[in-house]
C-alpha cells in the first residue's frame, strides 16, 4: 500500500511539473499572438480588409448613375434601396462597423508596436509599420467622416457633430461621438505623423507612401475648403510621383482597360463593396455620358453600352472585373491631385498655374492631336470646368459625395439630386440634413452616443 | 429468449432418436422465492427432441434415454440440467430460481472501469450485441438510431444525421457532439472507419453521475463502443457473418416540380417582357442560355423561323430531365459485408481476431466506397498478477465520389441553378450532348475561332472524366498492463496511439470541363499561334489528412467487500493525451496518368480569353494547416454499497488544455458528481410480490465541453500569398479577438430514477427525469461595433433542458413454441434558452429552426414566422403590420416586433422514441421497429418566384397560384407578378402558413430471421447458422399529422429509396 502511496504521488507531482510546458503548447501553427513586426506587417497587408477604405453607402447616394425600377426592387439589402433613394435607414451595419473594424486593427499595431523590441536595424521597418497604421485610421476616419457626419464648415466644426475617434483597443472604454473639428484635426495629425514614417516607395502600391499621405492630406483639405493647404499638399505629393497615363496608349477595347496599381496609382485602394455600384445593374447618367467630347478617350475607356443602349461603367482603377463586385477606387491617383491643385489654384486666383494643371491633366486623355488646351482666364468659368473635369475623371472613385455636400454650400454650384424611380420622383435638395447617414442601430442601442 | 432457442434447437431431435432403453422421469417443479408449482415449463432431453411441459400443478413425466441430460428451463427463471444418471428418488422435486437480477446484472462500461448496472447510481444505456446487429450497414452510429433510448438523431441532416443525447447542452460555438470512446480512449477519427463487426456492445453514458468522469468533455453525453473480446479457457470460437443490402434507385419524380410545359410558358412570357435580354449577348459575363431562351432569341433575330422555334419549343415540352438523372447518373446501390471472428483462449491467454470486408456502390453511379479492416486483441498472463493486453486495428478504406451530383445537387456552373427541367442529357441512342455551362452557346461557338477546347459541358462526360477518391488508413494500437496487488487491489497502465492518414485527390483529367475551362481562360491566341498559360493537361488536386492521438492513462482500482455488508469500488488516477491535426493541400498542373506534370507561373498575372476576366493569376490549390489539442487531466471515482440496499457515488475530474490559455486552466473548477441508489426490494419490510425488484437512484454533477478555436488572447492567422490575389503577398489577420474572462462551458445535470422488474421478467424497465442546466456557453456576446468588433465570442449563454426517459421491455406472450415480446423507448427533451449576452433583434426575426439561434425565453430550434394575412385581390401576399393587414413587407420584415410573429415551436421533436416487437414462432423470428417523433414543426418547401426565376428550383405549387380575381378565395399560393418584389417572395416563404405540424409515426424496419435446426448444424459442423432479411429505410407512414401528408424528413417529396437486405450469421 506503501508503495502505492509513493508511486502516485511521483506521477502526480510529475503531471502537475510537466503540465505547464506541455500546455503551451501553440493549439494551431498558423495562429499567434502578434509578436513580431513582421506580424503586424502582416495585419496591414491584408488587402481586402485594409485596402478596402471607404465606406461604400458614399457611392450609393451619388447622381453619377441610376439603377432601372426592376433591378432596385430586386436588390437584397433595404439599407441599399433607401440610400439609393435618399431614405433615412439605420439598418446601415455594414460600413459602420468595417471601418471601426480596421481601425481597431490599426490601434492593435500601434500598441503592439509599443511592445516589441526591435533591433536597431530593423528600426525603420518599425517606423514603417507605424506611419502605415496612422495612414490607415486616419484615411479610415476620413471616410466614416464623408458618410456619418456633416461637411467641414469652419462656423460651426467646433460644435457640429462628427464620429467617435477610438485611439486603442480596450473595449470597455466606451464611444463617444468627437466634434467635426475633433475629427478633422485627429485625421490630419495622424497623416502628418505619417508623412515623417512612411517610405519614399514601396515595393507594391497596396502598401502606403509618404506621396499617399501628402495626397489624402490634400484631400482633407479639400473636404475642408481649406485650399491654400490643399494646393500645397498635392504639390507636395505631385513633387514626390506625378506620372500620368496617356490614354491614348491604351486599348479602348479592353473589358478592363486599366490594371490594378497602374502607374498613375500611387496607393490602391477600393470601397467596400456594394452591389448598387455593380456594372451588372449600375447605368450612368445619361446626361453625364453626353458631357464627354466625342474626343475624349473617357468616353471609349470609362464606358461600355448595354444591350438596352445604356451606358456602364468600366473604368475601374482597381483593374477589377468591370467594377463587378461594386467597388469605388478609393486610392491616391496623381490625377486627382492635379486636379486638386487645379481647382485650389483657381480658387486662389493662380489662374495660370490652375491652366497648366488642367491642360497637363487633360492632353493625355484626348485622342492624339485633337486636344485643345483651356485658355479661359475668366475665373469663374475656369472653376466651373475644373469641376466638371474633376467629376467627369474621378468617376466612382468615391469623391463625388464629399464634392457635392462641400460645392452644396456655394449657390454657384449648388444641385439638386433627382430620382425617378416606379414613376415616382424623389428629391434631395442642396441643402438636406440627408447629406448626413443615420448612424447604425445597433451602434446608438450598444453606446448610447447621439443619432444624426 | 435463449431459453426458446435452446428449446427450439432441442425441438429438432425428435424424430432422431432411436428405440433406445427410455428410462421414465416423474417430478414436480416449483419456484424458489415462493415455493409454487410452475406451470408450463418445458422439460426436455439433451441433443434430443424429447420433451414435455408441467402441468397446472407442476407435474410432469418424460421418457428419458440413459446417459442422458434433462434441460428443466422456464422463461425468467435459470435453466437447470440434471443428469439422468444421477437422478435420485422420484419423484422429483426441481426447484427453478428466478433470474430477475439477470435483468439487471448488465456489465456496462464507462471507458475507465466496468460496472454492474445493479450497483451503479448512474444512468447507463447498453445495445448489446443482439440489438447491435438487429439491424444492417456499414456504419456503426446509424444502428442505434431508433433501438436507443433518449438518443435523437436529427435526420435534417441528411445521411451523416448528427446526434444528440438527452437534448443540446451547448449552442453551437464548441461541439455539440457526444464523445466517442472506443474501449478505452476516445476516438478521434471518422467513426465510419471503424467497422461494426468489431463492436461487442454500447454503451451510453447519460447522466453526470455516468458521465462526468470524462470531465471537460463530457457535457454532450458519451457513447462508450466497447469492441469484442476472447474468454480465458474457451475453446476457439469461429464466427462468419455476410449480408447483401439493396437498396432501390430512388424515384425522383416523387418530387414535386412544376410540369416542363408550364416551366416553358414561363420563360416565354418572361421573355417576352425581356427579362433574359440582360443575359442574351452580355458582353461582360456571356452567360449560358436556356435551350428556349436561346431558341425564342434565335427567333427574334430571325435566324429561325417562328414555326420551328415553336416546333422545337413544343418537342422539348415532353421531356423531364428527371428521366435522364435516373437513366444515367442513377444505379440501384449494393453493399455488401463479411466478416470473420476468432476468439478463443486458454488459463493465462485469451485472443480475438477479427477480420471484415464491406463494399457499397451507392445509387449514384461511381460513387462507391469499400472498407477493409482486420482487429486483433490478445491478453496474457506471463507472470502471476501481471496481465498484458494488446491490441491493434487497422482499417483501410477507400471512398470514390466520382459522380458529378444527383438531381437537387447538380447545378450550372455560371448561375449556380437548376438545370432546366427539358434539359437532355444524351440523346436516343445515348451519345451525350453538350451543354452550355460557363457561357453561352453564342460565345464558345466563336471564341477562339475553333483554336480553343470545347467549353460545353454534360454530367455523363464528367462522370468519365473526374475521378475523385479518398483513402484512409486507421491504425490504433492500444497497450495495457495491469499489476494486481492483492484481490483488492490492481493498478494499470494504459496506452493509445491512433493514427489516421487520409489522402483524398480530385483528378480531372484534360477532358473533362474543370480543366478545360481553365485552359482555355488563360489561352492566348496570337494569329495562328496558341499558347497555353495552363499547360494543355488535366490538374490534380491532392489533400493529405494525418491525425494522431497519444494518450496515456495510469489508474488504480481497489474493489473490496468487507463482511457480508460494505462494498467498496473505486478508481483514481491521470491522464495526458495530445491530438495533432495536420492537413496539406497542392494542386498539379499537366497531370496525366502517366504522372507527367508541368510547372506552372503561380506570380504573375496573365490576361484571360477575351479579356472576360481582366488579368488573373492561375489559382495555386497549395494549403496547410497543423492542428494541436492537448489535455492534462486527473481523476477519481468511488462508490460504496451497504447491505446491498444502499449505494453512493462520487467522482471528480480535473482538466487542463493548452487551448484557452494558462489563465483559463486555472479558473476551470474541478468537474465532479454525486450520487446515490436504493435498491428499495432489498429492504426487510419491502413485500409487493409482483413487482420483486425495485431501485431508486439519483445523481447530480457536472460535465464539461470546450472548444478549440478560441483563445483568450489576441491571436492572428497566417494566410499565405494565394489567398489574397490582388497582392500575392502573403499576410495575417486576426482571428480571435482578447478575452481575459473566457472558461470552460459547464453542464449541471440531475437525475433520478426508478429501476423496476415484475415477476418472471414479464415487465421490466425504468423511467428517468432529468434536468440540466448548461451556463457559461460560448457564444456571441454583441459589443458596440465602434470598439473594433461587433460580436465576441464569450461564455455568453445559459440554457435549461428537461426531460423523460422510459424504457419498458415486456414479455407479452410466453408458450412452448411462441414468444412475444416488446420493448417501448419513450424520451422527451425540452430546452430553453435562458441567457444570451447576444443583442438578438428579433424585430421581424424569422427562422426555420435549421440551426441553433438562442432568443433568450425560447428553444434553441425555433421556427418564427410572419402572420398569414391571406391574398388580396392582386394575389399578393398579407401580412400584419400593428394589427392591421398590410402589404408592406418591408415594414414587416424589419419591424415586427417577436411577440406579433408566429412562433412555431420547436424544429426538433421534443417526444421521440420507438415501440419495437419481436415474435419467436418455432425457430422464426420476426421484428419490427416503430418509431414515433412527436411534438415538432418544419416549413414546407414553398414556391419562391427568385428561386424559379435565378435558379431554375421549381415547385408544383405555381398550378394552385393566384391568377384571376376571385382565386384569393381559393388558393394561398401568390401571384406571379414580373417585375418580382422580393419582399413578397420573402414574406411568403416565412410566412406561418407555411409551417406545418411534423408529427409523425413510422413503422421504419422489418426483419425475419431463421435459426436452422441443430440437427442440420451437426451435419454441416456447425454451433449455430442463421438466415436473415432485413427491410430498412421503409418509411411507412402509420400516422403524419399534418393534412398535407408531407413527411418532415423528405419535405421535397423525394424519398431516401427503400433498403432490403439478406444475411447469414453461422458460428462454429
Amino acid at each position: 500500500m506503501k508503495t502505492i502511496k509513493i508511486l502516485l504521488l511521483l506521477f502526480v507531482t510529475t503531471a502537475i511539473l510537466s503540465c505547464k510546458k506541455y500546455l503551451d503548447a501553440k493549439p494551431d501553427a498558423t495562429l499567434a499572438t502578434p509578436s513580431t513586426l513582421k506580424d503586424l506587417q502582416g495585419l496591414l497587408d491584408d488587402y481586402r480588409t485594409m485596402n478596402f477604405l471607404f465606406c461604400g453607402g458614399t457611392g450609393i447616394l451619388t447622381d453619377n448613375y441610376y439603377l432601372t425600377d426592376n433591378d432596385w426592387a430586386s436588390m437584397y439589402r433595404e439599407d441599399f434601396k433607401n440610400y439609393y433613394i435618399w431614405q433615412k435607414d439605420d439598418n446601415n451595419n455594414s460600413d459602420w462597423n468595417s471601418a471601426y473594424q480596421q481601425i481597431y486593427t490599426c490601434n492593435l499595431v500601434l500598441e503592439s508596436l509599443k511592445t516589441i523590441k526591435s533591433p536597431s536595424k530593423e528600426e525603420e521597418l518599425s517606423e514603417n509599420i507605424k506611419g502605415t497604421a496612422l495612414f490607415f485610421r486616419a484615411s479610415y476616419f476620413y471616410s466614416l467622416a464623408q458618410l456619418f457626419a456633416k461637411s467641414y464648415d469652419k462656423n460651426t466644426a467646433g460644435t457640429d457633430l462628427g464620429i467617435p475617434l477610438r485611439l486603442n483597443t480596450s473595449f470597455d472604454q466606451k464611444s463617444v461621438r468627437s466634434t467635426v473639428k475633433e475629427t478633422y484635426l485627429q485625421i490630419i495629425d495622424d497623416f502628418k505623423q505619417s508623412i515623417t514614417l512612411l517610405p519614399e516607395s514601396a515595393f507594391i502600391k497596396s502598401r502606403p507612401v509618404k506621396a499617399a499621405a501628402y495626397g489624402s492630406l490634400a484631400r482633407t483639405y479639400l473636404a475642408m475648403e481649406d485650399y491654400s493647404n490643399a494646393y500645397a499638399y498635392a504639390d507636395s505629393c505631385l513633387k514626390l510621383y506625378d506620372i500620368l497615363i496617356n490614354y491614348s496608349s491604351v486599348d479602348t477595347a479592353a473589358n478592363i482597360p486599366f490594371a490594378r496599381f497602374n502607374d498613375e496609382v500611387i496607393f490602391g485602394a477600393t470601397s467596400y463593396p456594394v452591389l448598387p455600384n455593380s456594372a451588372v445593374i449600375c447605368k450612368i447618367d445619361s446626361n453625364l455620358y453626353k458631357s464627354y467630347n466625342d474626343n475624349d478617350l473617357r468616353k471609349l475607356l470609362f464606358f461600355k453600352k448595354n444591350q438596352d443602349g445604356s451606358y456602364s461603367f468600366k473604368g475601374d482603377y482597381d483593374g477589377s472585373l468591370n467594377n463587378g463586385y461594386g467597388h469605388s477606387f478609393t486610392g491616391i491617383v496623381t490625377d486627382e491631385q492635379y486636379l486638386i491643385i487645379a481647382e485650389s489654384a483657381a480658387r486662389l486666383g493662380k489662374t495660370d498655374v490652375a491652366l497648366q494643371y488642367l491642360n497637363g491633366l487633360l492632353k493625355n486623355r484626348f485622342k492624339e492631336g485633337s486636344f485643345v488646351p483651356v485658355t479661359t482666364t475668366d475665373s469663374l468659368e475656369l472653376l466651373s470646368i475644373v469641376l466638371s473635369e474633376r467629376r467627369k475623371e474621378l468617376l466612382f472613385r468615391d469623391t463625388r459625395w464629399t464634392d457635392l455636400k462641400r460645392l452644396n454650400k456655394d449657390p454657384r454650384f449648388a444641385v439638386k439630386l433627382t430620382r425617378v424611380l416606379n414613376g415616382k420622383i424623389y428629391q434631395l435638395p442642396a441643402s438636406e440634413i440627408k447629406y448626413v447617414a443615420l448612424i447604425p442601430k445597433t451602434v446608438i442601442t450598444m453606446s448610447g452616443m447621439q443619432q444624426n | 429468449m435463449k431459453t426458446i432457442l435452446c428449446f427450439l434447437i432441442v425441438l429438432l431431435f425428435k424424430n432422431n432418436i432411436n428405440a433406445q432403453q427410455l428410462v421414465p422421469v416423474t417430478g414436480t417443479v416449483y419456484s424458489a422465492k415462493e415455493q409454487k408449482p410452475l406451470i408450463g415449463v418445458t422439460i426436455s432431453v439433451k441433443g434430443t427432441n424429447i420433451h414435455t411441459f408441467s402441468s397446472k400443478e407442476g407435474n410432469f413425466f418424460i421418457k428419458v434415454p440413459a446417459q442422458h441430460i434433462l434441460i428443466i428451463s422456464h422463461v425468467g427463471y435459470t435453466t437447470k440440467e440434471i443428469k439422468t444418471d444421477s437422478i435420485g428418488p422420484q419423484p422429483l422435486n426441481i426447484i427453478l430460481t428466478e433470474n430477475e437480477i439477470a435483468i439487471n446484472n448488465v456489465i456496462v462500461s464507462t471507458g475507465y472501469q466496468q460496472i454492474n448496472k445493479e450497483s451503479a447510481t448512474g444512468s447507463f444505456e447498453k445495445i448489446d450485441n443482439n440489438l447491435f446487429n438487429r439491424s444492417t450497414g456499414t456504419s456503426i452510429l446509424s444502428r442505434i438510431d431508433g433501438v436507443a433510448g433518449s438518443i435523437l438523431f436529427d435526420h435534417r441532416q441528411g445521411s451523416d444525421a448528427s446526434l444528440q443525447i438527452r437534448g443540446i447542452s451547448s449552442i453551437g460555438y464548441a461541439s455539440t457532439a457526444p464523445l466517442i470512446i472506443l474501449d478505452n480512449f476516445p476516438y478521434e477519427g471518422n467513426i465510419n472507419n471503424i467497422s461494426p463487426n468489431d463492436v461487442e456492445s454500447i454503451t451510453i453514458l447519460k447522466d453526470a453521475a455516468a458521465a462526468s468522469i470524462w470531465g471537460a468533455r463530457a457535457g454532450n453525453g458519451v457513447i462508450v463502443i466497447t469492441t469484442k473480446k476472447g474468454q480465458y479457457n474457451q475453446p476457439m470460437k469461429v464466427s462468419l457473418n455476410s449480408n447483401v443490402i439493396i437498396t432501390a434507385k430512388p424515384n425522383l419524380f416523387t418530387q414535386k416540380n412544376m410540369s416542363t410545359s408550364d416551366y416553358i410558358d414561363l420563360e416565354k412570357s418572361l421573355f417576352d417582357q425581356g427579362f433574359y435580354d440582360y443575359s442574351i449577348d452580355n458582353p461582360y459575363y456571356f452567360p449560358p442560355l436556356s435551350t428556349v431562351v436561346q431558341t425564342l432569341a434565335e427567333e427574334r433575330d430571325g435566324k429561325i423561323t417562328e414555326a420551328d422555334a415553336t416546333a422545337k419549343i413544343n418537342e422539348l415540352r415532353t421531356k423531364d430531365v428527371r428521366n435522364d438523372f435516373e437513366k444515367y447518373l442513377y444505379r440501384p446501390g449494393v453493399t455488401q459485408q463479411y466478416g470473420i471472428n476468432l476468439s478463443g483462449g486458454s488459463e493465462f491467454f485469451k485472443y480475438q481476431l477479427s477480420g471484415g470486408y464491406d463494399r457499397n456502390l451507392a445509387t449514384l453511379l461511381r460513387n462507391q466506397d469499400d472498407r477493409f479492416s482486420i482487429r486483433s486483441s490478445n491478453t496474457y498472463q506471463p507472470v502471476k498478477n501481471l496481465q498484458l493486453n494488446v491490441s491493434l486495428l487497422y482499417t483501410k478504406s477507400t471512398v470514390n465520389d466520382n459522380s458529378p451530383g444527383g438531381y437537387n445537387d447538380l447545378i450550372m456552373g455560371a448561375t449556380g441553378g437548376a438545370f432546366p427541367p427539358y434539359t437532355q442529357f444524351a440523346d436516343a441512342k445515348g451519345n451525350p450532348i453538350p451543354l452550355d455551362y460557363v457561357y453561352s452557346q453564342a460565345f464558345t461557338d466563336t471564341a477562339g475561332e475553333g483554336k480553343l477546347l470545347d467549353w460545353t459541358y454534360n454530367p455523363l462526360d464528367e462522370l468519365k472524366n473526374v475521378s475523385h477518391s479518398t483513402i484512409t488508413n486507421t491504425l490504433i494500437a492500444d497497450i495495457g498492463l495491469r499489476y494486481t496487488f492483492s484481490k483488492a487491489l490492481n493498478a494499470e497502465v494504459k496506452y493509445q496511439y491512433q493514427n489516421v492518414d487520409g489522402n483524398s485527390s480530385i483528378g480531372y483529367n484534360v477532358n473533362s470541363l474543370n480543366a478545360r475551362n481553365l485552359i482555355n481562360q488563360f489561352t492566348q491566341i496570337d494569329g495562328a499561334n496558341v499558347t497555353y498559360i495552363v499547360p494543355y493537361g488535366g490538374i490534380l488536386d491532392a489533400e493529405e489528412n494525418s491525425l494522431k492521438a497519444v494518450g496515456w492513462r495510469g489508474q488504480i482500482n481497489f474493489n473490496k467487500t468487507i463482511g457480508t455488508k460494505h462494498s467498496i469500488n473505486a478508481i483514481a488516477g491521470g491522464e495526458i493525451r495530445q491530438n495533432e491535426t495536420d492537413m496539406s493541400g497542392d494542386r498539379t498542373y499537366g497531370y496525366d496518368e502517366k504522372l507527367n506534370h508541368t510547372d506552372v507561373d503561380f506570380v504573375n498575372t496573365y490576361p484571360t480569353f477575351d479579356n472576360v476576366l481582366g488579368n488573373i493569376r492561375i489559382p495555386s490549390g497549395s494549403e496547410f494547416s497543423s492542428k494541436l489539442d492537448r489535455f492534462v487531466s486527473m481523476f477519481a471515482n468511488a462508490d460504496y454499497t451497504y447491505n446491498k440496499r444502499y449505494s453512493i457515488s462520487a467522482s471528480f475530474r480535473k482538466d487542463a488544455s493548452n487551448l484557452f490559455g494558462v489563465d483559463a486552466n486555472k479558473k476551470g473548477i474541478p468537474l465532479w458528481s454525486v450520487g446515490g441508489a436504493w435498491n428499495t426490494s432489498e429492504e426487510s419490510f419491502y413485500h409487493i410480490e409482483w413487482l420483486p425488484f425495485l431501485k431508486l437512484r439519483m445523481t447530480y454533477g457536472y460535465g464539461g465541453n470546450v472548444s478549440n478555436s478560441i483563445s483568450a488572447l489576441t491571436t492572428i492567422k497566417y494566410l499565405p500569398a494565394s489567398a489574397q490575389v490582388q497582392t500575392n503577398i502573403p499576410f495575417n489577420r486576426i482571428s480571435n479577438y482578447p478575452n481575459p474572462n473566457l472558461q470552460w462551458e459547464k453542464v449541471g445535470m440531475m437525475n433520478v430514477g426508478l429501476d423496476f422488474g415484475t415477476r418472471n421478467k414479464r415487465l421490466y424497465g425504468s423511467v428517468e427525469y432529468f434536468k440540466k442546466k448548461s451556463s457559461d456557453l460560448l457564444g456571441e456576446e454583441a459589443l458596440d461595433p465602434t470598439v473594433g468588433v461587433a460580436y465576441l465570442t464569450t461564455n455568453s449563454a445559459n440554457l435549461m433542458g428537461s426531460g423523460i426517459d422510459v424504457n419498458l421491455n415486456s414479455i407479452n406472450i410466453a408458450t412452448t413454441t411462441f414468444q412475444w415480446e416488446s420493448n417501448f423507448l419513450f424520451s422527451s427533451v425540452k430546452n430553453k434558452v435562458t441567457k444570451y449576452l447576444y443583442d438578438v433583434f428579433t424585430d421581424g426575426y424569422v427562422s426555420d429552426g435549421q440551426y441553433i439561434n438562442p432568443i433568450p425565453g425560447y428553444k434553441p430550434y425555433l421556427i418564427v414566422s410572419y402572420k398569414w394575412g391571406g391574398l388580396d385581390s392582386d394575389g399578393n401576399p398579407l401580412g400584419y403590420l400593428n394589427g392591421k393587414k398590410s402589404n408592406n413587407y418591408d415594414s414587416i420584415m424589419y419591424y415586427t416586433p417577436l411577440k406579433d410573429e408566429s412562433i412555431g415551436g420547436s424544429a426538433i421533436p421534443q417526444y421521440f422514441g420507438s415501440f419495437r416487437n419481436t415474435f419467436l414462432w418455432k425457430r422464426f423470428s420476426i421484428s419490427f421497429n416503430i418509431t414515433y417523433r412527436l411534438g415538432y414543426y418544419f416549413r414546407k418547401p414553398t414556391l419562391s418566384y427568385y428561386s424559379l426565376l435565378y435558379l431554375g428550383r421549381s415547385n408544383s405549387d405555381y398550378e394552385k397560384r393566384w391568377q384571376n380575381p376571385g382565386d384569393e378565395n381559393k388558393t394561398d399560393v401568390p401571384a406571379f407578378h414580373y417585375p418580382l418584389n422580393s419582399g413578397s417572395d420573402n414574406f411568403y416563404q416565412y410566412a406561418d402558413i407555411n409551417v406545418l405540424k411534423a408529427d409523425n409515426i413510422k413503422l421504419n424496419d422489418l426483419r425475419v430471421s431463421y435459426a436452422f435446426s441443430s440437427h442440420i448444424n451437426q451435419k454441416l459442423s456447425l454451433q449455430n447458422l442463421e438466415i436473415f432479411g432485413y427491410l430498412s429505410n421503409l418509411n411507412a407512414r402509420l400516422w403524419i399529422a399534418n393534412k398535407d401528408a408531407i413527411d418532415p424528413d423528405f419535405p421535397t417529396g423525394l424519398k431516401a429509396p427503400i433498403s432490403i437486405s439478406v444475411g447469414i450469421k453461422t458460428d462454429f
